[in-house]
């Protein structure tokens, strides 16, 4: 295969657009292609099959505002390109019945046209969109009328690749730039509402997309709601802006199906829309776009959390300003910008349920400092108090201490997790060193969340037990303080969701296989309901029936629970979620061959 | 009768122990469902003093659900609301809130309540003094003519 230096000179020119962005890259490209083949004039259309709609990107030796419109649909000339995907190659516009813009034709004086279509090159992975199509776009070519159309058609019809690899690649370019300035944007933000605020924003000054909104999902109420918009008709209360999962709209069968939605001229198709982005004229086209959570690595799993619609894309070229439908360029980098929202917003997210979680757990600090400098004024304020009396707020001082302390411990929790310092792993006597220093924690954990007046019993391995099985217990692999947060978690929550004014028990039993020792532990509490049981050891995951005994509070008990024994090469599963319910714990065994 | 209706009574001894002092009979009450079953129909009321991150009961049997409370946040509040519907006698008049809220929009909604009912809102981090809490409450009490 021989190439021309034609060629050659046009992949060197070619190369300096495929660096500049999306937005630059059409117009290096023109001019590449015009100086080096003598061209009277050019153009470059992107395409987007879903629209079946060709959209202007550039064009070379014509005027703009000569154009009828940005966008052209495949029944005129440029369109028959990609229709037949091949050139087309036209010997006098003048006479051409599909050529749309014959002021352009009177204008510039044109007569013989190619129109190419180009190619997508599949070696340029983009992995943000859903981009199939064969063909990215056309170049329109208009020769001076001394050319050989038959000769300038074969080389652009080699070099057509080229080009559409140059410019598939400046949109790569475009998509560092928009996340760059979207990081840039998270970092100035307070939260995910003045981050998305500020992010659309940017998208409709900077990027020309007319009217956007982001919609999250609000797993409380099972809505999806209105978190930031450019604005809407009729501005309607920001807070009342939201879509019930049962309601008949494209925003819930975005956020139900996942999946994208192109509407064209939604204004026919959606008039009673509920909620409408405010533009300043037609509505040509809307995008609809899922937002993803980050992909959870243990089941690679993705979870739909929102929406975000775009209403048109504003093409302004000289002084002229057009709304028209999205291309497929758009849809890559505003899929990539969704992707984007969907990390932050999952970000922003955790942070808000650790500050929730750390103001609980404030309020009952503070409710138990309260109670003890209570205690202590009164017992300056009344000298002469009965002796009744006088033992009831004696007793709230060592109490309000106790839950004070155990508060301290569960920020400590929250502040410096255990699962996330490094394990030291060992030999260890599961009896000994773990199982035998629960009975003290149980009777400390009724001091601090407990009923006062209620009791407390380990069954099964209770002292004696221990004594007299030490030896049978097979040693394990473990690290002794990350062991010992797992089963104080565990007690915790027998004590905390104990059923009213029963004692608390707890039994413990051990069993083991060839690699591991099973430790069940099981407690007579309120259990776990059936709905909740596959949630619980989720970091996000507060058992509404635990919330309701005590809003006041930290919860990750569990989910700390299952990341250290995940750590430790073990698990921890929920075998019974009521009367009792039974948690096993799955401990490594000590192995020394492996050791 | 004076109800204090609030998460952790143990706590609140201090206080209960001082209304007692002052002759008051306090009935102290820890989860708002609790707190409706027995406000709703009672005709002995003289205060209720009603903290605002209230426990309520399981769901299935509940009347507050999380997304209505905030996730159990703001259950006092709606608390008060569906005592005002069944038992317009006493409520909202005879509420005092005595919260230890802190987060601003909290703090925010409280005020709105307490505004819109014109009831007293309390911080109990001004009350570290269960004397100073009797005299508050002895104070709210004569401005209602009991």
């Amino acid at each position: 295969m021989s190439t021309s230096s034609t060629e050659i000179n046009l992949v060197k020119a070619l190369l300096s657009a495929s660096s500049v962005g999306s937005r630059k890259a059409p117009e290096l490209i023109l001019s590449a292609v015009q100086s080096i083949l003598n061209l009277k004039a050019s153009s470059f259309y992107s395409y987007y099959e879903p629209s079946k709609l060709l959209s202007l990107r550039a064009q070379h030796g014509m005027a703009y505002g000569s154009y009828q419109s940005f966008q052209l649909p495949l029944s005129k000339t440029a369109g028959r390109a990609i229709r037949t995907g091949r050139p087309i190659k036209i010997r006098d516009v003048r006479k051409e019945q599909d050529y749309r813009d014959v002021a352009l034709v009177k204008q510039f004086g044109l007569r013989q046209m190619i129109a190419v279509p180009l190619p997508r090159s599949e070696e340029v992975k983009l992995e943000y969109g859903e981009i199939n199509q064969k063909f990215i776009g056309v170049l329109c070519a208009y020769l001076n009328d001394e050319q050989n159309i038959d000769s300038v058609a074969t080389t652009l019809w080699s070099v057509a690749p080229i080009i559409a690899i140059t410019y598939q690649h400046a949109v790569i370019g475009e998509l560092l730039t928009i996340r760059q300035d979207t990081m840039q944007t998270a970092l100035a933000a307070r939260d995910v509402d003045s981050f998305l605020h500020r992010l659309l924003s940017r998208l409709h000054s900077a990027w020309h997309y007319e009217a956007l909104s982001a919609f999250l999902f609000d797993e409380r109420s099972k809505t999806i709601r209105l978190k930031a918009t450019t604005g809407l008709q009729n501005n309607p209360k920001k807070n009342e802006v939201q879509y019930r999962l049962d309601e008949a709209s494209a925003t819930v069968r975005t956020q139900t199906s996942g999946k994208s939605m192109l509407i064209m001229d939604p204004d026919k198709k959606h008039s009673n829309g509920k909620y409408k982005e405010a533009v300043a004229g037609a509505r040509v086209a809307a995008l609809l776009l899922p937002i993803y959570e980050p992909v959870k690595m243990e089941d690679m799993t993705q979870r739909c959390i929102g929406v975000l619609r775009i209403v048109n894309r504003i093409l302004i070229f000289d002084s002229r300003r057009e709304p028209i439908c999205f291309g497929w360029e758009d849809a890559v980098f505003l899929q990539f910008v969704s992707g984007i929202i969907g990390v932050i917003a999952y970000m922003f997210g955790r942070v808000a349920r650790k500050v929730e979680d750390f103001e609980r757990a404030m309020h009952g600090a503070e409710g138990a400092i309260l109670a003890v400098r209570a205690g202590l004024n009164q017992l300056m304020e009344r000298t002469k108090i009965e002796s009744l009396i006088d033992q009831q707020f004696i007793y709230v001082i060592p109490n309000a201490l106790a839950n004070l302390a155990a508060l301290g411990w569960q920020i400590e929790r929250f502040s410096r997790p255990e699962h996330e310092r490094k394990l030291q792993l060992s030999k260890l006597t599961l009896a000994g060193e773990v199982l035998s220093k629960l009975q003290l924690v149980l009777q400390s954990m009724v001091r601090s969340f407990g009923d006062p007046k209620q009791g407390w019993r380990i069954t099964n391995i209770g002292d004696r037990f221990i004594r007299d099985q030490q030896g049978g217990i097979p040693a394990v692999r473990g690290d002794v303080a990350a062991l010992m947060t797992v089963f104080r978690n565990l007690l915790e929550n027998a004590v905390k969701y104990s059923k009213r004014r029963s004692v608390v028990e707890v039994d413990l039993s051990w069993s083991q296989d060839k690699s591991f020792v099973y430790v069940s532990f099981s407690d007579k509490g309120i259990g776990i309901d059936d709905a909740d049981a596959p949630y619980i050891f989720l970091e996000s995951f507060k058992a509404e029936e635990a919330m309701r005994r005590h809003p006041v509070g930290i919860g990750l008990g569990l989910y700390q629970a299952s990341e250290i024994m995940r750590q430790l090469g073990g698990a921890i599963t929920l075998d019974h979620h009521r009367d009792p319910t039974t948690f096993m714990v799955k401990i490594q065994k000590w192995n020394e061959a492996a050791e | 009768m004076i109800y204090f209706v609030d998460e952790d009574s143990t706590q609140l001894t201090p206080y209960i122990v001082e209304l007692e002092l002052r002759g008051y009979q306090v009935v102290p009450i820890d989860n708002a469902d609790d707190a409706y079953k027995v406000l709703s129909g009672a005709s002995d009321i003289q205060l209720v003093i009603l903290d605002i991150m209230l426990a309520a009961g399981p769901s299935g049997t509940s009347r507050f659900s999380r997304e209505r409370t905030h996730d159990f946040i703001l259950t006092g509040l709606a608390l008060l609301e569906d005592l005002n519907n069944t038992n317009a006698a006493h409520f909202p008049r005879r509420v005092v809130v005595f919260s230890m809220a802190n987060q601003d929009w909290v703090v925010n909604d409280i005020r709105k309540a307490a505004e819109q009912y014109q009831i007293a809102y309390l911080q109990k981090r001004d009350y570290p003094s269960p004397f100073g809490f009797g005299e508050k409450i002895a104070e709210i009490l004569k401005g209602l003519g009991s």
